[in-house]
């Protein structure tokens, strides 16, 4: 699904990712644990061609992407990011919010389509009107799944879907994308700087600092903290939470 | 002995919707831990202590620090001085337009009335004391010029600078990187016995109050609705801790 090469990315002049290389095959769910300022977001932001300063060779579900994505880019590719407080408009309902991708990518209105997307992301026409102000935190990030899942991509780019979200919710959003990958046979690629995220939702993980991957490992060695890298060791440790002295 | 802090039926109202429903709590020289999501009312609880509530919040019923009930007039001798909170993320909390070592030494002018000299040296002996690699670089920059876990260690030199009694850490480390958060609760910890302080460590994660406290209190709409012994959290028996517990992703398996 996707295949990156040589891939350097800079924000300004700074170089946020160095020389990285990355191969997610079809219908896996492959995750990347790093953080603050490890390049992590940026690196999903390539991918999804959000962020244009980037040099290397990059191809996805075999084409090669340039800076400018092809039409119908958004048809394959789609991304759901941290904050559903940020990322729904304030003042469109739902409804307008999950129909803009359908009028952007030229299918028209189909409300159909729209309580389709909604029922599968466990909401029902009850939300179909209200402002992301009148949502819950956990609905606002049911709704940002449904717009991202409502033209039926094959690569979903998860920028810590679930950091902003109380636990019991987090529980319940990611039982939810683990539902809709099985059903609709996705590819992920999730961002977190939660070991624990990256273990319940991927098969494969890369260990991320300063730009690089320093380490690329299956779950369960990232669970059991078989890692050679000393970084990835340091992260895994810290990962274990506090332990009191006396 | 007299209790270091007891709450007897303390409400926090906006008008006529309340959201702190009657908390009470008795706590001595202690770790007490307080859980919940978000909403559950566990940092209005914290702010009813020290009486530094939102605009438009009416707080009722007792709060009483080492003997004495606190009031409007009285909690100015204590807030800052004996009993002082550390907020969550403190390029908020500290004064943007001011040098942290400035910052500190005024703490420590206003509460301790040292002379400008020594408040300067008093300073950098605090900031060596929270494991500051360079006090001195570090007092002469500006909030925004640190990072989250360096503010935090600045944050927590200046709450402690006045020696208080009872510390009110309102989720100290939830907005930095792991790594960084373990050495900050290692801080927090070894200061805690060291000064023989009270703390309540207000968190929304089970793993850390539970290792951290010695008692944790779980709270959801505004109301406390179970206490218990940090090392008996696992056999917690109402039905919202339960699903707090299951909740948690661990890493283990």
């Amino acid at each position: 699904m996707i295949a990156a090469r040589t891939l350097i990315a800079r924000h300004g002049g700074h170089r946020v990712i160095g020389n990285l290389s990355l191969d997610v095959a079809d219908g896996e769910s492959f995750g990347v644990v790093g953080e603050s300022g490890s390049g992590k977001s940026t690196l999903l932001r390539v991918i999804a061609g959000l962020h244009r300063n980037w040099s290397g060779e990059l191809a996805i579900a075999g084409q090669r992407q340039n800076r400018d994505r092809p039409r119908g880019f958004g048809r394959v590719v789609e991304m759901v990011f941290q904050d559903p407080y940020g990322s729904l408009h304030p003042r469109q309902t739902v409804d307008r919010v999950l129909a803009e991708p359908l009028l952007v990518q030229g299918f028209g209105y189909d409300s159909s389509r729209i309580v389709g997307a909604l029922r599968d992301v466990g909401l029902d026409a009850s939300h179909r009107f209200r402002y992301p102000h009148q949502l819950s935190g956990g609905q606002r990030q049911r709704v940002a799944i449904a717009r991202a899942l409502i033209l039926r991509p094959k690569l979903l780019l998860l920028d810590e879907p679930t950091s902003a979200l109380d636990a019991s919710v987090q529980a319940e959003i990611l039982a939810l994308l683990r539902r809709l990958r099985e059903q609709h046979g996705m590819t992920f690629v999730l961002v977190s700087h939660s070991l624990a995220v990256v273990t319940t939702m991927c098969e494969r993980a890369a260990v991320m600092h300063e730009g690089r991957f320093v380490e690329e490992v299956v779950v369960d060695d990232l669970r059991d903290g078989n890692l050679r890298d000393a970084y990835a060791r340091e992260l895994f440790a810290a990962s274990r939470g506090f332990r009191r002295a006396g | 002995m007299t209790n270091l802090l007891a709450l007897d039926d303390v409400r926090v109202r906006f008008r006529e919707h309340e959201v702190l429903h009657g908390v009470g709590l008795v706590m001595g020289r202690e770790r007490i831990g307080i859980v919940g999501e978000s909403g559950a009312g566990k940092s209005m609880l914290g702010r009813a202590v020290i009486r530094l509530l939102p605009p438009g919040a009416t707080l009722s019923g007792i709060v009483a620090f080492d003997g004495v009930t606190l009031d409007d007039r009285n909690i100015g001798a204590r807030r800052g001085r004996r009993i002082a909170l550390i907020p969550q993320d403190p390029r908020f909390s500290l004064n943007p337009a001011m040098t942290v070592g400035d910052q500190i030494a005024e703490v420590l002018r206003v509460h301790r009335r040292l002379a400008a000299g020594d408040a300067r040296r008093e300073t950098l002996r605090l900031l060596n004391s929270v494991r500051m690699r360079d006090p001195e670089l570090v007092s002469k920059r500006y909030p925004h010029q640190l990072s989250g876990g360096i503010g935090q260690r600045a944050m927590i030199a200046m709450m402690l600078a006045p020696d208080p009694d009872l510390l009110i850490a309102d989720e100290p480390t939830s907005a930095l990187d792991a790594s960084v958060a373990g050495g900050i609760l290692a801080l927090l910890d070894a200061e805690v016995t060291r000064r023989q302080m009270g703390i309540i460590l207000i968190s929304h994660d089970l793993d850390l109050v539970a290792s951290f406290c010695d008692r944790v209190l779980v709270m959801k709409d505004g109301e406390i609705v179970e206490k218990l012994r940090a090392s008996q959290l696992a056999n917690a028996q109402h039905p919202y801790t339960r699903q707090l517990l299951a909740a948690r992703l661990r890493l283990e398996k």
